[in-house]
């Protein structure tokens, strides 16, 4: 098989990679965050005790109230539009290195690690994590992969997300 | 058109009038609901920093931040509210010969004190006023519910009135 075409990967694009590309954080955690949360999550059922019964929580092994794992605490921040697409500068880099590519949800990977809970506040930081291109079986693929890493304020590592874009130069 | 006139009610339905019907206490107010209310009322406008800004909130008259009148404490409750049972009062206007088709017959809100990140709302509702009056084709049925909701140090936050016409 023939490579027809080529993806170049930017040197702009590539200086990204590991970097820190930006830097959220969160608003304290409330106790009312994540009830609410838990009420959507788990509607129309009842959500679990440990996410609002701060008495029931405290008897359980995490010793009081804890947040669903989805829980997103950079939502509703004044000053960011959705919570779920952190700014960051690789963005527009992307969208012009992506001009032309057809794009496919490459999927997202998340690893979650301490627990939050009302009054943590969380800073999440975002980098290039990988950007490679790929000779797909009829056209050349671009995958680029975010990093998201969150802590919260006393250090402890809260969530790993990954999230890969797959830009395909043709149209499938 | 016939000039309207008040009707007589029956001891029954009078003796409704100031009669609790409902009594919700909320959740804490957290500081992040009342910056999402504020998000939400001012979209896609940044809010007031009243609402949301601790640090600029505390050198303002009200000392920190504070919500929008229009403020719900209620929202999202874990579990979900045991609605007003209006079957007796339904009961007796219908013995009256009202049917029970209704308007919304408006209503009216006083902001008192104002709710802040830590109270605790409690909402008290009674029945303020029943009466009845002739409408040009139908007698009319007017209940008056009252709403007074204090904070955790008993100071009234708002009191708000609704009408409801049946007919």
């Amino acid at each position: 098989m023939t490579l027809q075409q080529e993806i170049r990967v930017s040197d702009e694009l590539k200086t990204w990679l590991g970097k820190e590309a930006a830097r959220h954080t969160s608003p304290p955690v409330s106790e009312a965050d994540i009830r609410k949360c838990a009420i959507a999550v788990y509607w129309p059922e009842m959500p679990p005790r440990l996410y609002w019964d701060a008495d029931y929580a405290e008897k359980t092994r995490y010793g009081g109230i804890v947040a669903p794992e989805v829980f997103n605490p950079f939502a509703w921040s004044i000053g960011i539009v959705s919570g779920a697409f952190l700014p960051d500068p690789i963005s527009p880099i992307l969208q012009r290195a992506g001009k032309g590519l057809n794009w496919l949800n490459g999927g997202n990977r998340d690893e979650f690690h301490a627990p939050m809970r009302p009054g943590d506040v969380i800073t999440s930081v975002t980098s290039l994590d990988d950007v490679h291109t790929r000779q797909g079986g009829r056209f050349p693929m671009l995958f680029f992969t975010k990093k998201y890493v969150w802590t919260n304020h006393r250090g402890e590592l809260v969530k790993v997300s990954r999230q890969t874009s797959i830009g395909v130069l043709g149209t499938p | 058109m016939t000039q309207s006139k008040d009707i007589p009610i029956t001891p029954g339905l009078k003796a409704y009038i100031g009669r609790e019907i409902s009594r919700y206490h909320s959740q804490p107010i957290a500081l992040s609901d009342i910056r999402k209310w504020a998000i939400a009322v001012y979209w896609p406008e940044t809010p007031p920093r009243l609402y949301w800004d601790a640090d600029y909130a505390k050198k303002t008259r009200f000392g920190g931040v504070i919500a929008p009148e229009d403020f719900n404490p209620f929202g999202w409750p874990v579990e979900k509210p045991k609605q007003m049972d209006f079957s007796d009062i339904y009961a007796e206007l219908k013995k009256m010969g009202n049917s029970l088709n209704v308007l919304n017959g408006g209503g009216g809100a006083q902001f008192l004190t104002p709710m802040r990140p830590g109270d605790v709302i409690t909402s008290v509702t009674i029945i303020d006023d029943i009466y009845y009056r002739q409408g040009t084709k139908w007698p009319m049925s007017f209940i008056i519910r009252k709403t007074t909701w204090t904070n955790q140090k008993d100071e009234t936050v708002r009191i708000s009135t609704n009408t409801q016409i049946n007919y």
